[in-house]
Protein backbone atom coordinates (compact mmCIF):
# COMPACT_ATOMS: atom_id res chain seq x y z
CA UNK A 1 0.00 0.00 0.00
CA UNK A 2 1.24 3.99 -0.91
CA UNK A 3 -0.45 6.40 1.07
CA UNK A 4 0.58 10.04 1.86
CA UNK A 5 -0.95 13.78 1.07
CA UNK A 6 -2.08 14.48 -2.31
CA UNK A 7 1.08 15.76 -4.73
CA UNK A 8 3.17 13.47 -2.67
CA UNK A 9 4.36 11.46 -5.78
CA UNK A 10 2.13 8.40 -5.07
CA UNK A 11 0.33 8.46 -8.82
CA UNK A 12 4.36 9.20 -10.63
CA UNK A 13 5.11 6.51 -8.83
CA UNK A 14 2.98 3.84 -10.32
CA UNK A 15 3.43 5.73 -13.07
CA UNK A 16 7.24 5.36 -13.08
CA UNK A 17 6.66 1.55 -12.58
CA UNK A 18 4.92 0.61 -15.40
CA UNK A 19 6.64 2.98 -16.91
CA UNK A 20 3.99 4.98 -18.33
CA UNK A 21 6.32 7.65 -17.24
CA UNK A 22 9.86 6.95 -17.90
CA UNK A 23 11.87 7.30 -14.60
CA UNK A 24 14.73 9.85 -15.19
CA UNK A 25 16.71 8.21 -12.46
CA UNK A 26 16.29 4.70 -10.16
CA UNK A 27 15.92 1.83 -11.53
CA UNK A 28 12.55 -0.39 -11.68
CA UNK A 29 12.52 -4.44 -10.78
CA UNK A 30 10.26 -7.55 -12.15
CA UNK A 31 11.24 -10.54 -11.22
CA UNK A 32 14.81 -9.21 -10.37
CA UNK A 33 15.11 -8.00 -14.10
CA UNK A 34 15.58 -4.45 -14.30
CA UNK A 35 13.20 -3.43 -16.69
CA UNK A 36 13.93 0.62 -17.12
CA UNK A 37 16.52 0.12 -20.10
CA UNK A 38 16.66 0.99 -23.39
CA UNK A 39 16.67 -2.38 -24.84
CA UNK A 40 13.60 -3.27 -23.38
CA UNK A 41 10.65 -2.05 -24.50
CA UNK A 42 7.86 -0.60 -22.52
CA UNK A 43 5.20 -2.26 -24.27
CA UNK A 44 6.79 -5.32 -22.79
CA UNK A 45 6.96 -3.86 -19.28
CA UNK A 46 3.59 -2.83 -19.31
CA UNK A 47 1.94 -6.17 -20.74
CA UNK A 48 3.76 -7.78 -17.39
CA UNK A 49 2.39 -5.16 -15.03
CA UNK A 50 -1.49 -4.89 -15.20
CA UNK A 51 -3.06 -1.20 -13.99
CA UNK A 52 -6.39 -0.02 -12.86
CA UNK A 53 -7.24 3.89 -12.44
CA UNK A 54 -8.92 5.73 -10.23
CA UNK A 55 -11.57 6.90 -13.23
CA UNK A 56 -11.92 3.39 -14.62
CA UNK A 57 -10.47 4.35 -17.84
CA UNK A 58 -12.85 1.61 -19.62
CA UNK A 59 -12.83 2.20 -22.96
CA UNK A 60 -16.20 4.07 -23.84
CA UNK A 61 -17.19 1.89 -27.38
CA UNK A 62 -16.29 -1.55 -26.19
CA UNK A 63 -18.67 -4.03 -24.19
CA UNK A 64 -17.63 -4.96 -20.80
CA UNK A 65 -16.28 -8.27 -22.66
CA UNK A 66 -14.24 -6.85 -25.44
CA UNK A 67 -12.61 -4.51 -22.87
CA UNK A 68 -11.49 -7.12 -21.05
CA UNK A 69 -10.30 -9.27 -23.99
CA UNK A 70 -8.88 -6.16 -26.27
CA UNK A 71 -5.49 -7.17 -24.61
CA UNK A 72 -5.37 -10.73 -25.25
CA UNK A 73 -6.77 -9.85 -28.98
CA UNK A 74 -4.14 -6.58 -29.77
CA UNK A 75 -1.48 -7.55 -27.82
CA UNK A 76 -0.99 -11.17 -27.48
CA UNK A 77 -2.56 -12.25 -30.73
CA UNK A 78 -5.24 -14.65 -29.20
CA UNK A 79 -8.33 -15.31 -31.09
CA UNK A 80 -11.08 -13.54 -30.87
CA UNK A 81 -12.93 -16.98 -29.42
CA UNK A 82 -10.11 -17.97 -27.03
CA UNK A 83 -9.93 -14.49 -25.89
CA UNK A 84 -13.96 -14.23 -25.22
CA UNK A 85 -14.18 -17.22 -23.14
CA UNK A 86 -11.15 -16.63 -20.60
CA UNK A 87 -12.99 -13.41 -20.66
CA UNK A 88 -16.06 -14.45 -19.66
CA UNK A 89 -14.41 -16.62 -17.03
CA UNK A 90 -12.78 -13.27 -15.80
CA UNK A 91 -16.07 -11.01 -15.43
CA UNK A 92 -17.30 -13.75 -13.55
CA UNK A 93 -14.34 -14.00 -11.17
CA UNK A 94 -15.60 -9.95 -10.20
CA UNK A 95 -18.86 -10.96 -10.29
CA UNK A 96 -19.94 -9.21 -13.81
CA UNK A 97 -20.96 -12.42 -15.71
CA UNK A 98 -23.97 -10.97 -16.23
CA UNK A 99 -22.75 -7.72 -17.38
CA UNK A 100 -20.57 -9.24 -20.57
CA UNK A 101 -22.75 -7.18 -22.93
CA UNK A 102 -22.92 -3.85 -21.65
CA UNK A 103 -21.34 -0.81 -22.48
CA UNK A 104 -19.75 1.39 -19.72
CA UNK A 105 -22.64 3.65 -19.53
CA UNK A 106 -24.16 0.98 -18.42
CA UNK A 107 -22.71 0.32 -15.64
CA UNK A 108 -22.60 1.62 -12.27
CA UNK A 109 -19.11 3.22 -11.34
CA UNK A 110 -18.57 0.14 -8.88
CA UNK A 111 -19.48 -2.12 -11.91
CA UNK A 112 -16.83 -0.13 -14.61
CA UNK A 113 -14.31 -0.69 -11.69
CA UNK A 114 -14.33 -4.20 -11.47
CA UNK A 115 -14.50 -4.62 -15.23
CA UNK A 116 -11.32 -2.48 -14.95
CA UNK A 117 -9.73 -5.29 -12.79
CA UNK A 118 -10.60 -7.96 -14.97
CA UNK A 119 -8.99 -6.27 -17.68
CA UNK A 120 -5.47 -5.76 -15.95
CA UNK A 121 -6.17 -9.17 -14.81
CA UNK A 122 -6.39 -10.47 -18.77
CA UNK A 123 -2.73 -9.82 -19.59
CA UNK A 124 -2.10 -12.56 -16.51
CA UNK A 125 0.28 -9.64 -15.37
CA UNK A 126 2.81 -10.34 -12.58
CA UNK A 127 1.73 -7.98 -10.52
CA UNK A 128 -1.42 -5.19 -10.24
CA UNK A 129 -0.68 -1.70 -9.84
CA UNK A 130 -4.10 0.33 -8.42
CA UNK A 131 -4.65 4.01 -8.63
CA UNK A 132 -6.79 4.93 -5.93
CA UNK A 133 -9.47 2.30 -6.97
CA UNK A 134 -12.15 3.29 -5.02
CA UNK A 135 -11.82 7.67 -4.55
CA UNK A 136 -14.04 8.30 -7.63
CA UNK A 137 -16.93 5.73 -6.40
CA UNK A 138 -20.00 6.28 -4.84
CA UNK A 139 -19.72 5.43 -0.76
CA UNK A 140 -22.10 2.56 -1.48
CA UNK A 141 -19.96 1.21 -4.40
CA UNK A 142 -16.75 0.95 -2.09
CA UNK A 143 -17.26 -2.14 -0.94
CA UNK A 144 -17.88 -4.27 -3.65
CA UNK A 145 -14.25 -3.17 -5.63
CA UNK A 146 -12.14 -3.74 -2.05
CA UNK A 147 -13.74 -7.55 -2.01
CA UNK A 148 -12.45 -8.11 -5.36
CA UNK A 149 -9.31 -6.60 -4.46
CA UNK A 150 -8.81 -8.48 -0.86
CA UNK A 151 -9.76 -11.91 -3.10
CA UNK A 152 -6.78 -10.88 -5.06
CA UNK A 153 -4.29 -10.76 -2.63
CA UNK A 154 -5.85 -13.66 -0.79
CA UNK A 155 -4.91 -15.77 -4.28
CA UNK A 156 -1.35 -14.35 -4.03
CA UNK A 157 -1.46 -11.40 -6.84
CA UNK A 158 1.46 -9.05 -6.07
CA UNK A 159 -0.67 -5.81 -5.83
CA UNK A 160 0.73 -2.41 -5.44
CA UNK A 161 -2.14 0.40 -3.89
CA UNK A 162 -2.35 3.70 -3.58
CA UNK A 163 -5.54 4.51 -1.16
CA UNK A 164 -7.11 6.73 0.98
CA UNK A 165 -8.65 3.79 2.48
CA UNK A 166 -6.93 3.38 5.74
CA UNK A 167 -8.69 -0.13 7.27
CA UNK A 168 -8.58 -1.84 3.93
CA UNK A 169 -4.58 -0.78 4.20
CA UNK A 170 -4.53 -2.11 7.12
CA UNK A 171 -6.38 -5.39 7.37
CA UNK A 172 -5.28 -6.40 3.37
CA UNK A 173 -1.73 -5.26 2.82
CA UNK A 174 1.68 -6.80 3.77
CA UNK A 175 3.98 -3.63 3.94
CA UNK A 176 2.92 0.16 3.81
CA UNK A 177 4.82 2.80 2.40
CA UNK A 178 4.09 6.39 3.44
CA UNK A 179 4.92 9.10 0.65
CA UNK A 180 5.63 12.64 1.02
CA UNK A 181 7.13 15.73 -1.96
CA UNK A 182 7.95 12.83 -3.85
CA UNK A 183 9.76 10.55 -1.68
CA UNK A 184 9.27 7.40 0.95
CA UNK A 185 9.58 8.76 3.99
CA UNK A 186 8.60 5.63 5.93
CA UNK A 187 7.35 1.99 5.15
CA UNK A 188 7.32 -1.07 7.16
CA UNK A 189 4.25 -3.24 8.53
CA UNK A 190 0.65 -1.75 8.46
CA UNK A 191 1.32 -1.82 12.22
CA UNK A 192 4.14 -0.06 12.43
CA UNK A 193 3.04 2.67 9.60
CA UNK A 194 -0.48 3.41 10.16
CA UNK A 195 -0.59 3.10 13.99
CA UNK A 196 2.89 3.98 14.94
CA UNK A 197 4.79 6.32 12.42
CA UNK A 198 7.60 7.82 13.46
CA UNK A 199 8.64 10.55 11.27
CA UNK A 200 6.61 13.95 12.29
CA UNK A 201 4.50 14.59 8.72
CA UNK A 202 3.79 10.75 8.91
CA UNK A 203 2.68 11.34 12.53
CA UNK A 204 0.77 14.61 11.08
CA UNK A 205 -0.54 12.78 8.42
CA UNK A 206 -2.32 9.81 10.29
CA UNK A 207 -3.53 12.12 12.87
CA UNK A 208 -5.63 13.86 10.50
CA UNK A 209 -7.58 10.83 9.04
CA UNK A 210 -9.06 7.98 10.41
CA UNK A 211 -7.13 5.10 10.73
CA UNK B 1 -29.64 5.03 -19.53
CA UNK B 2 -30.08 1.53 -19.66
CA UNK B 3 -32.68 2.12 -22.15
CA UNK B 4 -31.57 4.29 -24.17
CA UNK B 5 -30.89 3.33 -28.02
CA UNK B 6 -33.48 0.22 -27.75
CA UNK B 7 -36.43 -0.09 -30.23
CA UNK B 8 -39.29 1.51 -28.58
CA UNK B 9 -42.64 -0.52 -28.97
CA UNK B 10 -44.60 2.48 -28.91
CA UNK B 11 -45.78 3.04 -32.96
CA UNK B 12 -47.33 6.82 -32.81
CA UNK B 13 -46.84 10.00 -34.51
CA UNK B 14 -43.99 10.80 -32.42
CA UNK B 15 -41.88 7.26 -33.17
CA UNK B 16 -42.70 7.87 -36.89
CA UNK B 17 -39.30 9.73 -37.43
CA UNK B 18 -37.19 6.81 -35.31
CA UNK B 19 -38.74 4.12 -37.23
CA UNK B 20 -37.34 6.14 -40.36
CA UNK B 21 -34.21 6.48 -39.22
CA UNK B 22 -34.28 2.81 -38.35
CA UNK B 23 -35.53 1.16 -41.35
CA UNK B 24 -32.75 -0.51 -42.78
CA UNK B 25 -30.19 1.48 -45.59
CA UNK B 26 -31.24 0.03 -49.08
CA UNK B 27 -35.16 0.13 -48.13
CA UNK B 28 -34.45 4.49 -47.34
CA UNK B 29 -32.37 4.69 -50.54
CA UNK B 30 -35.54 2.53 -52.60
CA UNK B 31 -37.85 5.47 -50.87
CA UNK B 32 -35.61 8.30 -52.41
CA UNK B 33 -35.24 6.39 -55.84
CA UNK B 34 -38.95 5.71 -55.80
CA UNK B 35 -39.61 9.61 -55.43
CA UNK B 36 -36.94 10.63 -57.83
CA UNK B 37 -38.47 7.86 -60.20
CA UNK B 38 -41.86 8.95 -59.76
CA UNK B 39 -40.43 12.49 -60.89
CA UNK B 40 -39.40 11.05 -63.92
CA UNK B 41 -41.71 9.19 -64.50
CA UNK B 42 -44.54 12.26 -64.08
CA UNK B 43 -43.11 14.24 -65.75
CA UNK B 44 -42.52 11.92 -68.76
CA UNK B 45 -46.25 10.69 -68.61
CA UNK B 46 -47.43 14.30 -68.65
CA UNK B 47 -44.37 14.74 -71.76
CA UNK B 48 -46.30 11.65 -73.29
CA UNK B 49 -49.76 12.29 -72.93
CA UNK B 50 -49.27 16.01 -74.11
CA UNK B 51 -49.49 17.66 -70.58
CA UNK B 52 -46.44 19.05 -70.67
CA UNK B 53 -45.10 21.80 -73.13
CA UNK B 54 -42.36 20.31 -75.59
CA UNK B 55 -40.82 23.44 -74.84
CA UNK B 56 -41.01 23.05 -71.64
CA UNK B 57 -39.95 19.71 -71.79
CA UNK B 58 -36.94 20.86 -73.59
CA UNK B 59 -35.82 22.76 -70.86
CA UNK B 60 -36.09 20.57 -67.86
CA UNK B 61 -35.05 17.26 -69.58
CA UNK B 62 -31.08 18.56 -69.26
CA UNK B 63 -31.63 19.71 -66.07
CA UNK B 64 -32.53 15.88 -64.66
CA UNK B 65 -30.25 14.35 -66.93
CA UNK B 66 -26.69 16.29 -67.26
CA UNK B 67 -27.72 18.32 -64.15
CA UNK B 68 -28.80 16.03 -61.83
CA UNK B 69 -26.22 13.61 -62.69
CA UNK B 70 -22.83 15.70 -62.41
CA UNK B 71 -24.12 17.48 -58.81
CA UNK B 72 -24.22 14.19 -57.71
CA UNK B 73 -21.02 13.47 -59.21
CA UNK B 74 -19.56 16.60 -57.87
CA UNK B 75 -20.49 15.68 -54.45
CA UNK B 76 -19.13 12.32 -54.55
CA UNK B 77 -15.88 13.75 -55.67
CA UNK B 78 -15.39 16.42 -53.00
CA UNK B 79 -16.73 14.47 -50.15
CA UNK B 80 -14.19 11.56 -49.67
CA UNK B 81 -11.18 14.20 -50.94
CA UNK B 82 -12.43 16.23 -48.21
CA UNK B 83 -12.75 14.03 -45.64
CA UNK B 84 -9.37 12.87 -46.09
CA UNK B 85 -8.05 16.51 -46.18
CA UNK B 86 -10.08 17.00 -42.95
CA UNK B 87 -8.94 13.72 -41.03
CA UNK B 88 -5.77 14.29 -41.74
CA UNK B 89 -5.19 18.31 -41.46
CA UNK B 90 -7.55 17.38 -37.90
CA UNK B 91 -5.21 15.06 -36.74
CA UNK B 92 -2.40 16.85 -37.76
CA UNK B 93 -3.72 19.87 -35.21
CA UNK B 94 -3.44 17.57 -32.10
CA UNK B 95 -0.06 16.46 -33.04
CA UNK B 96 2.48 17.79 -29.95
CA UNK B 97 4.91 18.63 -32.25
CA UNK B 98 4.40 22.64 -33.56
CA UNK B 99 5.93 21.73 -37.02
CA UNK B 100 3.02 19.59 -37.86
CA UNK B 101 0.21 21.23 -35.77
CA UNK B 102 1.67 24.85 -36.73
CA UNK B 103 1.18 24.33 -40.49
CA UNK B 104 -2.19 22.69 -39.87
CA UNK B 105 -3.73 25.76 -37.73
CA UNK B 106 -2.44 28.18 -40.35
CA UNK B 107 -4.11 25.86 -43.29
CA UNK B 108 -7.35 26.00 -41.28
CA UNK B 109 -7.41 29.95 -40.70
CA UNK B 110 -6.88 30.90 -44.20
CA UNK B 111 -8.92 28.71 -45.88
CA UNK B 112 -11.77 29.29 -43.35
CA UNK B 113 -11.67 33.40 -44.19
CA UNK B 114 -11.74 32.90 -47.76
CA UNK B 115 -15.30 32.61 -49.60
CA UNK B 116 -16.08 29.41 -51.57
CA UNK B 117 -16.63 31.57 -54.54
CA UNK B 118 -13.89 33.20 -54.06
CA UNK B 119 -11.52 29.86 -54.32
CA UNK B 120 -13.40 28.41 -56.96
CA UNK B 121 -12.92 31.32 -59.14
CA UNK B 122 -9.12 31.86 -58.17
CA UNK B 123 -7.96 27.41 -58.88
CA UNK B 124 -10.30 27.60 -62.06
CA UNK B 125 -8.13 30.70 -63.81
CA UNK B 126 -4.95 30.43 -61.53
CA UNK B 127 -3.77 27.25 -60.99
CA UNK B 128 -4.18 26.08 -64.35
CA UNK B 129 -1.47 28.53 -65.50
CA UNK B 130 0.78 27.75 -62.43
CA UNK B 131 0.66 24.14 -63.73
CA UNK B 132 1.35 25.21 -67.18
CA UNK B 133 -2.15 23.32 -68.39
CA UNK B 134 -3.72 26.46 -70.03
CA UNK B 135 -6.34 26.20 -72.34
CA UNK B 136 -7.57 23.10 -71.13
CA UNK B 137 -11.38 24.34 -69.18
CA UNK B 138 -11.46 20.03 -67.41
CA UNK B 139 -8.26 20.94 -66.09
CA UNK B 140 -9.38 24.63 -64.40
CA UNK B 141 -12.71 22.72 -63.16
CA UNK B 142 -10.59 19.56 -61.52
CA UNK B 143 -9.20 22.78 -59.61
CA UNK B 144 -11.99 24.19 -58.75
CA UNK B 145 -13.19 21.19 -57.53
CA UNK B 146 -10.43 20.44 -55.66
CA UNK B 147 -10.92 23.97 -54.46
CA UNK B 148 -14.17 22.94 -52.49
CA UNK B 149 -12.81 19.54 -51.42
CA UNK B 150 -9.96 21.81 -49.71
CA UNK B 151 -12.77 24.09 -48.31
CA UNK B 152 -15.02 21.69 -46.87
CA UNK B 153 -11.23 19.75 -45.62
CA UNK B 154 -10.41 23.28 -43.73
CA UNK B 155 -14.05 22.86 -41.93
CA UNK B 156 -13.86 19.03 -41.37
CA UNK B 157 -9.90 19.69 -39.71
CA UNK B 158 -12.39 21.10 -36.99
CA UNK B 159 -14.77 18.61 -36.96
CA UNK B 160 -12.17 15.83 -36.27
CA UNK B 161 -9.99 17.67 -34.25
CA UNK B 162 -12.88 18.05 -31.86
CA UNK B 163 -13.58 14.12 -32.41
CA UNK B 164 -9.82 13.21 -31.31
CA UNK B 165 -9.77 15.36 -28.50
CA UNK B 166 -13.03 14.30 -26.69
CA UNK B 167 -11.42 10.31 -26.36
CA UNK B 168 -10.50 11.28 -22.64
CA UNK B 169 -6.59 11.22 -22.16
CA UNK B 170 -7.17 8.25 -19.71
CA UNK B 171 -8.38 5.84 -21.96
CA UNK B 172 -4.95 6.29 -23.99
CA UNK B 173 -3.18 5.50 -21.24
CA UNK B 174 -5.39 2.97 -20.22
CA UNK B 175 -4.79 1.48 -23.93
CA UNK B 176 -0.88 1.93 -23.08
CA UNK B 177 -1.25 0.32 -19.93
CA UNK B 178 -1.97 -2.92 -21.66
CA UNK B 179 0.51 -2.73 -23.66
CA UNK B 180 -0.71 -1.70 -26.50
CA UNK B 181 1.70 0.58 -28.98
CA UNK B 182 0.88 3.84 -30.46
CA UNK B 183 -0.55 2.66 -33.81
CA UNK B 184 -2.87 0.01 -31.97
CA UNK B 185 -3.84 2.60 -29.20
CA UNK B 186 -5.04 4.49 -32.48
CA UNK B 187 -6.77 2.03 -34.43
CA UNK B 188 -8.35 0.04 -31.70
CA UNK B 189 -9.12 3.13 -28.71
CA UNK B 190 -8.59 6.61 -30.20
CA UNK B 191 -10.41 6.28 -34.17
CA UNK B 192 -13.75 3.70 -33.24
CA UNK B 193 -14.52 6.68 -31.14
CA UNK B 194 -13.34 9.91 -33.02
CA UNK B 195 -15.50 7.98 -36.20
CA UNK B 196 -19.02 7.68 -33.93
CA UNK B 197 -18.51 11.34 -32.24
CA UNK B 198 -17.89 13.36 -35.72
CA UNK B 199 -20.00 11.24 -37.74
CA UNK B 200 -23.17 13.96 -36.91
CA UNK B 201 -20.81 17.10 -37.82
CA UNK B 202 -20.00 14.98 -41.05
CA UNK B 203 -22.97 14.54 -42.25
CA UNK B 204 -24.31 17.99 -41.69
CA UNK B 205 -21.01 18.88 -43.64
CA UNK B 206 -21.73 16.61 -46.24
CA UNK B 207 -25.22 18.05 -46.71
CA UNK B 208 -23.20 21.57 -47.36
CA UNK B 209 -21.04 20.05 -49.68
CA UNK B 210 -24.00 19.13 -52.36
CA UNK B 211 -25.35 22.75 -52.05
CA UNK B 212 -22.17 24.19 -52.30
CA UNK B 213 -21.16 22.52 -55.61
CA UNK B 214 -23.73 24.82 -57.00
CA UNK B 215 -20.83 27.49 -56.45
CA UNK B 216 -19.17 25.42 -59.87
CA UNK B 217 -22.08 27.30 -61.98
CA UNK B 218 -20.15 30.31 -61.73
CA UNK B 219 -17.14 28.64 -64.11
CA UNK B 220 -19.66 26.92 -66.40
CA UNK B 221 -19.85 23.36 -64.95
CA UNK B 222 -22.93 21.92 -66.05
CA UNK B 223 -24.62 21.06 -63.23
CA UNK B 224 -28.00 21.97 -61.27
CA UNK B 225 -27.98 25.84 -60.80
CA UNK B 226 -26.24 26.13 -64.17
CA UNK B 227 -28.77 24.19 -66.15
CA UNK B 228 -31.51 25.87 -64.02
CA UNK B 229 -29.94 29.40 -64.91
CA UNK B 230 -29.94 28.73 -68.64
CA UNK B 231 -33.53 27.39 -69.00
CA UNK B 232 -34.84 30.01 -66.67
CA UNK B 233 -33.04 33.09 -69.27
CA UNK B 234 -34.69 30.67 -72.04
CA UNK B 235 -38.50 30.31 -70.50
CA UNK B 236 -38.15 34.68 -69.83
CA UNK B 237 -35.95 35.78 -72.86
CA UNK B 238 -37.37 33.34 -75.66
CA UNK B 239 -40.48 32.20 -74.81
CA UNK B 240 -41.38 34.56 -72.37
CA UNK B 241 -43.13 31.85 -69.60
CA UNK B 242 -42.74 33.42 -66.32
CA UNK B 243 -44.43 30.05 -64.58
CA UNK B 244 -42.01 27.59 -66.16
CA UNK B 245 -39.20 29.75 -64.63
CA UNK B 246 -40.67 28.57 -60.95
CA UNK B 247 -41.30 24.84 -62.01
CA UNK B 248 -37.18 25.07 -63.56
CA UNK B 249 -36.36 26.27 -59.65
CA UNK B 250 -38.87 23.89 -58.04
CA UNK B 251 -37.83 20.84 -59.87
CA UNK B 252 -34.18 21.68 -59.05
CA UNK B 253 -35.09 22.22 -55.28
CA UNK B 254 -36.25 18.78 -55.74
CA UNK B 255 -33.70 17.10 -56.83
CA UNK B 256 -31.28 19.07 -54.64
CA UNK B 257 -33.12 17.89 -51.23
CA UNK B 258 -33.30 14.38 -52.48
CA UNK B 259 -29.68 14.06 -53.07
CA UNK B 260 -28.97 15.57 -49.60
CA UNK B 261 -31.14 13.51 -48.40
CA UNK B 262 -29.84 10.28 -49.65
CA UNK B 263 -26.19 11.23 -48.39
CA UNK B 264 -27.11 12.37 -44.63
CA UNK B 265 -29.39 9.24 -44.79
CA UNK B 266 -26.51 6.81 -45.27
CA UNK B 267 -24.55 8.75 -42.22
CA UNK B 268 -27.45 8.36 -40.36
CA UNK B 269 -27.18 4.66 -41.22
CA UNK B 270 -23.92 4.62 -40.18
CA UNK B 271 -24.82 6.75 -36.90
CA UNK B 272 -27.57 3.89 -36.32
CA UNK B 273 -25.26 1.47 -36.66
CA UNK B 274 -22.80 2.12 -34.74
CA UNK B 275 -24.22 3.62 -32.02
CA UNK B 276 -23.29 2.90 -28.37
CA UNK B 277 -24.68 3.99 -25.35
CA UNK B 278 -23.49 6.83 -24.06
CA UNK B 279 -20.74 7.65 -27.02
CA UNK B 280 -22.12 10.62 -29.45
CA UNK B 281 -25.92 11.13 -30.06
CA UNK B 282 -28.10 8.73 -30.52
CA UNK B 283 -29.98 9.67 -34.50
CA UNK B 284 -33.25 11.16 -32.94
Amino acid sequence: MVIGPSGSGKSTLLRCINLLVLPDKGAVYLEGLQVNRPDIRPEWVRQQVGMVFQQFNLFAHLTALDNVTLGLRKVLGVDPATAATRGRVLLSRVGLGHKADAYPAELSGGQQQRVAIARALAMDPKAVLFDEPTSALDPEYIKEVLDVMTGLARDGMTMIVVTHEMSFAKNVSKRVVFMDDGAVIEEGTPEEVLLHPRHERAKAFMSKILV
Amino acid sequence: MATEGRPSTRRDWRTFGKALVRAPLLRRIVLVAGVLGGLFLALTLSRVWGLIDTRLWNLLSPILASGATNTFLFSAAIIPVGAVIGFLVGWARVSRHPIVSWPATVFVDLVRGIPQLVLILFAFFWLPYVFEIQGSLDAGLDFAVLALAIHTGAYQAEIFRAGFQSVPRGQIEAAEALGLSKGRVMTSVVLPQTFRVTLPALGNEFALIVKDSSLLAAIGAQELVYWGRNSAQFALTVYAQIGWVATTWLIIAMLYFAITYLITQVVGSLEHHYRVPGLGSVAF
